[in-house]
């Protein structure tokens, strides 16, 4: 990409490549989730590039096919579909007619198509109706569930690439390969793969059960748990919990999902990828058919329920059916939306500018309308389907929105939704959500629990260095092509006993012999760290080299550091007032709510440049969020491109 | 469904990279707008730093 690409390079322009990869450990049969793959592209939403880690066969079988990474760069005229055959070694190229948009009936047609008597030796990328016409899109990328005879999928879903692939008038690529195993990937060391692959798959298949439970209700587990620890967004984020909670739980998923085997790649123990059989969506145009829900998982959850004060299972189930089949990141929607609503209840916007629709919290039939004016490309739809920041903008020009009270509750950084976690309490996951790279997706750094829950990391020093090790280990899981939930969703007995619970070392052991059994390189744990360094430095130059990538990006909403609203406060006076007290020193008799709100923001605020400075400096990159040249030197990635960027932004 | 179509518009005949140690070494190209295929063998200059993990 940074050879396709220049520093103007716009998400439409034909120059913008979408790629794929699926890393040297992609492909490996058995091991937990060892088929993933990294999509990347210039973000509609952001500028900067986006990275999205995605389940289903296509990664695997297009390295199988010959190849490490695909790019697709260009626009074309008409309609096409793109065939890499590795089982005939051929690449096509078709134009196509009178195929639907609709991305649920186009992965079964093609599929079909492809290999009508292997279908299992197919996986296709498509996107949706609603990518046409919006921003949000995702891709789907498929695999063949032989026992239930049907197509399943997993999302990119962040960031827009299905809007770009939609945009190049890419309907699909299909990538077709045969017979798989644990050789298929060609191994330095079989047996050492194959011990390392029994080991943990073996803790998986004995663990789950008493832990997560994963295999029956993959990451609804999530969904009590954060709600207990007041991170379950409800309501725009403004509250972290709700006592309906229990009816989009795991309580009530595990007896609507469909039993079977789940797993996005072929036998991986986790098994997390559930869906539904014989739902019948209640409006659109699948209304009243039996369809298959492929999820949801708990993003979808709480971003498409908790968040829109939503508390029905079967709503949920409906608009993850939708977002899927016309190519919508469920994640942006739900925040997106839940953003929609708040101005709408507090009257900064109205019928007048919905076209009627009332979408206060709670509406979900004016949700599921939102999604089908998206698909349609009419309506007050098409706007909100340009994401927060775009409609921060529109809002405040053409409706007289307020935009000082958008920017607090709009919760976006770098122009990407924020994904579905509460961070009002964790100084740490501020930094990970508004210091990762791509905007705030949890992938990168995790640390909600560790900071708030554990409070491992009590000074800014021990938050810097979380906000390192975390997003680069983080980082290596897409590099080499695997699922981290395997990594710390079910962690090893003894693992409270050991030196650093929440790396969960036995497991960084296992993913050092892993790596080393495939590639033939001998490394151990602290060799995986700078491996995902000079790449994770590589992307931050990248944000610069597009124009951003500077202290002044990494910036966050109110909304997730402190209460924006009186309400906000009241609904949690008790900590708030011991908070601006014990930890602030400040003397609240006599001070008015609005005045403690103040006060509290100034301090959070505050803080959280100070953790920037932590960052920044143990990351090796100068106060204003550049890495320095002994960094860039210090991690080979001194290429002379990279060398002249930073001379022209005065780093020398 | 409705009945598609799908009119070949570009073929390419390949040899097939082998894999070795999870790599193929190659990376494959597409642009649309021109319907160009190319295979290219992966940059050295990244090798050992960006591309290989
Ligand atoms: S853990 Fe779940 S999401 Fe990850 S590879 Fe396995 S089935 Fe897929």
């Amino acid at each position: 990409m940074w050879n396709s690409v220049s520093g103007d390079t716009k998400w439409n322009d034909p120059e913008n490549a979408i790629c794929i990869a699926s890393g040297p450990l992609g492909g490996t049969p058995g091991y937990p989730g060892g088929g993933k793959s990294i999509v990347t592209t210039i973000s509609p939403l952001t500028g900067i590039p986006i990275d999205s880690n995605v389940g289903g066969y296509f990664g695997p079988y297009k390295k199988f096919a010959g190849f490490d990474v695909l790019e697709l760069t260009g626009k074309s005229d008409s309609e096409v579909i793109i065939l890499i055959d590795g089982i005939e070694s051929t690449i096509k190229i078709y134009e196509v007619s009178g195929l639907t948009d609709d991305s649920y009936e186009l992965s079964m047609a093609l599929t079909d198509y492809f290999d009508k008597e292997k279908p299992v030796n197919i996986s296709v990328v498509s996107t949706g109706s609603a990518a046409k016409n919006t921003e949000l899109g995702c891709l789907n990328f498929t695999w063949f569930d032989a026992k239930r005879k049907r197509v399943r999928y997993k999302q990119a879903g962040r960031g827009g690439i299905g809007t770009v692939f939609a945009h190049k008038n890419i309907k699909a690529v299909v990538a077709r390969w045969s017979t798989v195993s644990m050789k298929t990937n060609q191994p330095a060391d079989l047996d050492a793969l194959k011990n390392v692959t029994k080991l943990h798959a073996g803790e998986i298949n004995t663990l789950d059960p008493k832990q997560n439970r994963m295999a029956l209700v993959g990451t609804t587990h999530l969904v009590p748990i954060m709600n207990d620890h007041d991170c379950l967004p409800v309501n725009n984020f403004r509250y972290g919990m709700h006592p309906e909670s229990k009816v989009i739980g795991e309580e009530v998923y595990e007896h609507i999902f469909d039993k079977g085997f789940d797993g996005c790649w072929r036998g991986c123990a986790v098994a997390c990828a559930h869906g539904v059989k014989d739902f019948v969506p209640f409006t659109g145009p699948y209304k009243g058919q039996k369809v298959f829900v492929d999820g949801p998982e708990y993003e979808t959850v709480a971003g498409c329920g908790s968040n829109l004060g939503v508390f029905d299972p079967f709503f949920i189930l409906e608009m993850n059916f939708y977002c899927d089949t016309y190519g919508l990141d469920t994640i942006s929607i739900g925040t997106g939306i839940a953003f929609v609503m708040e101005c709408f209840e507090m009257g900064l916007i109205t019928k007048e500018h919905t076209g009627g629709m009332d979408l206060s919290f709670g509406n979900r039939l004016n949700a599921l309308e939102l999604l089908h004016q998206m698909a349609r490309g009419e309506g007050f739809g098409v706007i909100v389907g340009k994401g927060i920041r775009k409609m921060k903008e529109i809002f405040a020009s053409d409706f007289g929105a307020d935009a000082a009270i958008m920017q607090d509750i709009g919760m976006e950084s770098k122009g990407l939704e924020f994904s579905e976690y509460m961070t009002k309490e964790s100084l740490a996951q501020q930094g990970g959500y508004g210091m990762a790279l791509k905007g705030p997706q949890h992938d990168e750094a995790w640390l909600i629990f560790l900071d708030m829950v554990h409070n491992f990391m009590p000074t800014f020093e021990n938050k810097a260095e979380a906000l390192h090790w975390f997003p680069m280990f983080r980082t290596w899981f897409g590099l080499c092509g695997l699922c981290k939930l395997p990594w710390n969703d079910i962690v090893p007995e003894d693992n409270r006993e050991t030196k650093e619970p929440a790396k969960v070392i036995k497991h960084v052991g296992w993913y050092a012999d892993f790596f080393s059994s495939v590639t033939g390189r001998k490394v151990k744990p602290e060799d995986l760290i700078p491996m995902s360094e000079a790449v994770y430095n590589f992307q931050r130059l990248f944000n610069l080299k597009m124009g951003y990538g500077t202290r002044e990006h990494d910036t966050l909403p109110y909304r997730s550091m402190g209460p924006v609203t009186v309400d906000e406060y009241l609904s949690r006076q008790e900590r708030y007032d011991t908070a601006l007290t014990e930890k602030h020193g400040v003397d609240i008799s006599g001070m008015t709510v609005e005045e403690k709100v103040a006060q509290l923001r100034k301090f959070r605020e505050e803080q959280y440049e100070l953790l920037k400075d932590a960052v920044y400096e143990r990351r090796g990159w100068t106060p204003n969020g550049i890495p320095t040249v002994a960094t860039v030197k210090r991690l080979g990635i001194d290429f002379p491109d990279v060398m002249e960027l930073l001379k022209s932004h005065g780093v020398e | 469904m409705a009945d598609f179509t799908l009119k070949e518009i570009k073929s390419l005949k390949y040899n097939r990279p082998e894999i070795s140690k999870g790599y193929t070494d190659h990376s494959l190209h597409i642009n649309v707008s021109s319907s160009d295929i190319n295979i290219r063998p992966v940059e050295k200059e990244g090798q050992g730093k960006i591309y290989r993990g």
